[in-house]
């Protein structure tokens, strides 16, 4: 429209420059009446001509500087046709990354497709981006006409590789839409996607479908690749903890075959520290199964290592960046203990972490080869302790002592501290419960319920462990030798796990199912509680083998597993703690690409933390803070690795009636560059139009006279 | 101070010209300067009556050097005579509004020439003993009286000249034939104007002037830029006699126009020709001396008719 009307510019200006002629007297009217007559017509047609010139000048410079995208309408767009506000919704989880016959993946079909469509819109339809990849984000805050923006974050896209998020980027966009002042109908939504059923399924349950307001139309369009075979390493694990430098540690890695065909030749291979260890062959895997491979490996030092499982996958496997899996692992160089009890430990046989202390620490004078330095006081010395020299404090039936104990214990383990409570037949449960933070809840991953007592003429409950899989109790599963089936209970507290999802476990439990050891969050630190008391009053259990590792376990379990910080999923938030002497520091983070760049640390009461959310790369990251290096390792979110392509009905139900799909967009972007169309060789010849109007402008004014 | 040769020839120089005030000191410098440069004494044959003697300079006739008073003084004097003419002359001089034009390169308008050239000529003609008669025109005759040779007439003449005024429009066709009827003698009627008007009307004038057995001398007077339209940007001309003003592309137009002024001159100089009338086309821009040459070369042809 601005163009149209610049071009009548050179007209406006051609009659008022008339009127602004310069005036001189003349004597000769005769003879210039009789060439005026004579060359009227001659000098009409040169103006016209220039005029025109000049205006289709304007006209095309306004046009080239206007850059209209659509080769077919882009005239009539620019000259006044409805305006459409577009958001290109891309999926950039992993899946995104499998690739096609021709080498290229989805993601690249995907920006090459959004390219094409930005290209496309007239110049004054807006423009926004969302990307699907978790968390789902607008990256412009509303669409807009501004291509090279468009363009450049096109152009610096990389995926995410996590798990995709459609709804909620949908949800985005509806609600940029929703802020469009276009007219009706000129609300569109574009989403480039795989088709996976992750993708795809309706988050809300069958029949309750997530019909996006503020849209227009809903046009998905499958960039996703015709083979959708995968393998891939959905896991590797750390299966028992890892007492320290030396000593073997047990890992597992799971391998998934999410394609059509079982697969027989794939090769596991294992790295630690960047050298391989171990290389192995996953066996057969049937399609839609997965299995698992366990390995030891030990540690030569203690501090930060990189352990990396690499498959080798067969050529049908369409996306091998799940075919690598990181594990950062945290080996510590010894852990401080500090039991609290009311009798001393020396010298009483039957005091209550007397079997705990010879669990962890043989040797009571000192820290002992297994790693951990134990000393016990009474509750009344706690007020000349400093708890921040200790990662663990055991306390041994509890009761109400005077002063700030119970204070001092809850910000202890709130700002990353352990603790393991033994609850006996001297304990008082609600001691752990009064503190000035924690009144309602207590320090206690669970509620007590008073005291079980069994009838051993009816039989003693034995051990059980709750999860043959967890790493407290995975290295006493299936050895009768050591003692922890044929233990019994003759009573223990009776308790009820409070929440579940937030992270309590239960550990071990008796054969009625009563918990014996649960452990839980608080804070940023970990309370494991014991039911059983801590000597021999209501079980014989620390006179079997398997005490000693398990109450370790349970040490480093309060300790804190630092290996689970470490390791982390494309989209999440990095939260590792520091000591509070950092809390000002700088983190000096070096991807895995060997891209180097920076973050500070935050401070709480309880310490320092770094934090970061943009480890969107997987593989190893160094983290250096002051002298404190660490690793972390970041992974693809393989929940999307099943490529399993969606039907239109399901696409339908999760998102409505008004969704368009288009299934072979390689077939639209051959039509399209048959038409010849396309906003680059729209726009190079409209330069090279403008550039020709300007030479035949200047000389045809020139010719014409120059200066009119 | 003394003026030498040299001196007296810049006045024929318009731009030095126009630079002098006064219309006679303007006549007279242009004279001396336009005698001084030429071969021969202007006076040469027109008489055989003694009138002077004068110093002889550069360029006379040594025919004309007074042997006799050489002997006795060994100086060189040249035999100036009195002329012995009946010529009448009329100057018909063009006051339409037109002749005001001056263009920016011109050093005075057409009507400044026009009157200087006027001025200079009726010194000689008085100075040779013929007689002048000065009248203007524009749609009509507006000065008209006998031609005399009486001694003042020149200085009146003069003065008639400076007061004319510019102004109207140009009939030639009633001028001219009014000059005809109005002079009952044979005259040479020298006619300065820029005859800017239809050129039928201009010849069948002329005519009428040979009917009546007057000798007409056509000087046509043209600014520079009447010649040769040198504007390069478009621009709005203003007539000068009432005519609209009219917008023009100069580049466009200056072919055209040439090509008509050229006609219009050309058909002028041919029907002069035609009617054994004498033509000359003058730019304001050049000296005067073709205006004078032309002048004498018509009065001594006719003196001798």
């Amino acid at each position: 429209m601005a163009a149209g009307g610049l071009a009548l510019a050179p007209l406006l200006i051609h009659l008022l420059s008339r009127q602004g002629y310069r005036r001189a007297p003349w004597a000769a009217m005769q003879f210039l009446a009789a060439a005026e007559r004579r060359s009227r017509r001659r000098l009409r047609l040169e103006q016209w001509l220039l005029v025109m010139l000049r205006a289709m000048v304007v006209l095309v410079a306004g046009l080239t500087l206007a850059r209209p995208f659509a080769s077919g309408g882009t005239l009539l767009d620019a000259l006044g046709e409805s305006r459409t506000d577009r958001v290109i919704v891309i999926d950039d989880s992993l899946s995104m990354y499998a690739e096609h016959a021709d080498g290229s993946s989805s993601i690249e079909r995907a920006r090459r497709f959004a390219s094409i469509l930005v290209e496309q819109a007239a110049a004054r339809d807006g423009i926004a981006l969302v990307r699907a990849g978790r968390p789902a984000r607008a990256l412009v805050d509303r669409p807009t006409r501004d291509r090279q923006v468009v363009e450049r974050l096109l152009g610096e896209w990389t995926g995410s590789s996590a798990m995709n998020d459609l709804h909620d980027a949908i949800h985005i966009a509806a609600q940029m839409l929703a802020l469009s002042d276009v007219p009706p109908g000129g609300r569109v939504c574009y989403v480039l996607t795989d088709f996976t059923r992750s993708a795809i399924d309706d988050r809300a349950g069958a029949g309750d479908s997530r019909e996006p307001g503020h849209i227009d139309r809903l046009v998905f369009i499958n960039v996703g690749p015709p083979q959708r075979d995968n393998l891939s390493i959905t896991g590797l694990a750390l299966m028992s903890q890892v007492v320290g430098a030396g000593v073997p540690s047990r890992f597992s890695v799971e391998v998934s075959n999410s394609g059509s065909a079982a697969v027989e030749d794939a090769e596991l291979e294992i790295s630690l520290d960047g050298v391989p260890i171990r290389s192995m062959p996953t066996g057969p895997i049937s399609a839609g199964e997965s299995i698992t491979r366990d390995f030891d490996a030990a540690f030569a030092r203690a501090g930060s290592h990189r352990l990396r499982a690499k498959l080798t996958a067969p050529s049908a496997d369409v996306l091998p960046r799940d075919n690598e899996r990181f594990l950062a692992v945290e080996v510590t160089d010894g852990v401080r203990v500090l039991g609290i009890e009311e009798t001393p430990v020396g010298g009483h046989a039957y005091s209550g972490l007397f079997y705990y202390a010879a669990a962890v620490s043989p040797d009571t004078a000192g820290e002992s080869a297994r790693g951990i330095a134990f000393r016990c006081i009474e509750p009344r010395g706690m007020d000349q302790e400093a708890l921040d020299q200790y990662d663990v404090i055991v306390v041994c039936d509890p009761r109400q002592y005077a002063g700030d104990w119970l204070n001092r214990i809850e910000r202890f383990v709130r700002g990353g501290g352990g603790l393991i409570a033994f609850l006996g037949k001297n304990a008082d449960p609600s001691a752990l419960g009064r503190s000035d933070t924690s009144r309602a809840q207590g320090l206690l991953p669970l509620v007590i319920n008073g005291v079980t007592h069994f009838d051993e003429k009816a039989g003693l409950p034995r051990f059980e462990i709750a999860d043959p899989r967890d790493p407290v109790t995975a290295d006493l599963f299936g050895n009768p030798s050591g003692g922890l089936q044929r233990a019994w209970a003759r009573a223990c507290w009776r308790g009820v796990a409070r929440d579940e999802d937030r992270g309590t476990a239960t550990h071990l439990q008796l054969s009625t199912g009563e918990p014996v050891a649960v452990s839980g969050p608080l804070g940023r630190g970990r309370v494991v509680a014991w039911l059983a008391g801590g000597d021999m009053s209501w079980t014989n259990l620390p006179a079997k083998p398997d005490f000693v590792p398990l109450m370790l376990n349970l040490t480093l379990r309060a300790a804190g597993d630092r290996t689970a910080e470490r390791n982390i999923l494309v989209g999440e938030v990095l939260r590792t703690r520091y000591p509070a002497r950092l809390a000002r520091g700088v983190a000096q983070i070096t991807s895995p690409e060997g891209l180097k760049f920076r973050s500070e640390l935050v401070s709480d009461p309880d310490g320092a933390w770094l934090e970061l959310d943009s480890l969107e790369e997987p593989g190893f990251y160094a983290i250096r803070v002051a002298g404190d290096r660490r690793d972390v390792a970041v992974n693809v979110d393989v929940k999307d690795r099943d490529l399993s392509l969606a039907d239109a009905d399901s696409v339908r139900k999760s998102f409505g009636n008004k969704v368009q799909i288009v299934d072979e967009p390689e077939e639209l972007m051959v039509r399209r560059a048959r038409s010849g169309g396309g906003a680059r060789e729209f726009a190079r010849v409209l330069m090279v139009c403008l550039l020709g109007l300007v030479v035949v402008e200047t000389l045809v004014g020139a010719w014409f006279g120059g200066r009119r | 101070m003394v003026q030498t040769v040299e001196d007296y020839r810049k006045y024929l120089d318009p731009q030095v010209l126009a630079h002098i005030g006064g219309l006679e000191l303007r006549a007279r410098l242009l004279v001396e300067g336009f005698i001084s440069g030429m071969h021969r004494s202007p006076a040469h044959g027109f008489s055989v009556e003694f009138a002077e003697h004068r110093k002889y300079s550069q360029g006379d006739d040594l025919r004309f050097l007074d042997w006799k008073v050489f002997g006795r003084t060994d100086k060189h004097y040249i035999k100036q005579y009195e002329q012995e003419s009946n010529l009448q002359l009329v100057f018909a001089v063009d006051s339409s509004e037109s002749m005001s034009y001056r263009s920016p390169q011109s050093p005075w308008s057409k009507r400044e020439y026009a009157m200087t050239v006027v001025a200079a000529m009726a010194y000689i003609a008085l100075h040779q003993a013929d007689s002048v008669a000065l009248t203007t025109f524009d749609t009509r005759l507006r000065r008209a009286g006998r031609a005399s040779n009486q001694p003042g007439r020149w200085k009146s003449m003069v003065h008639e000249l400076a007061a004319t005024e510019a102004r109207g429009q140009t009939s030639f066709r009633a001028v001219l034939d009014e000059l005809a009827e109005s002079m009952r003698d044979r005259h040479l009627v020298v006619l300065v104007s820029d005859f800017f008007g239809p050129a039928e009307e201009i010849i069948a004038g002329m005519k009428h002037l040979r009917h009546r057995r007057h000798e007409p001398v056509v000087m046509q007077l043209m600014d520079h830029a009447e010649l040769t339209f040198p504007f390069e940007s478009p621009l709005q001309l203003v007539g000068l006699e009432s005519i609209p003003p009219v917008s023009v592309e100069p580049r466009v137009l200056r072919a055209h126009y040439l090509r008509e002024m050229r006609a219009f001159t050309e058909q002028l100089r041919r029907a002069c020709h035609e009617q054994q009338c004498d033509y000359v086309l003058l730019d304001t821009c050049e000296p005067l001396s073709g205006a004078l040459s032309a002048f004498l070369n018509a009065r001594s042809s006719k003196a001798r008719g």
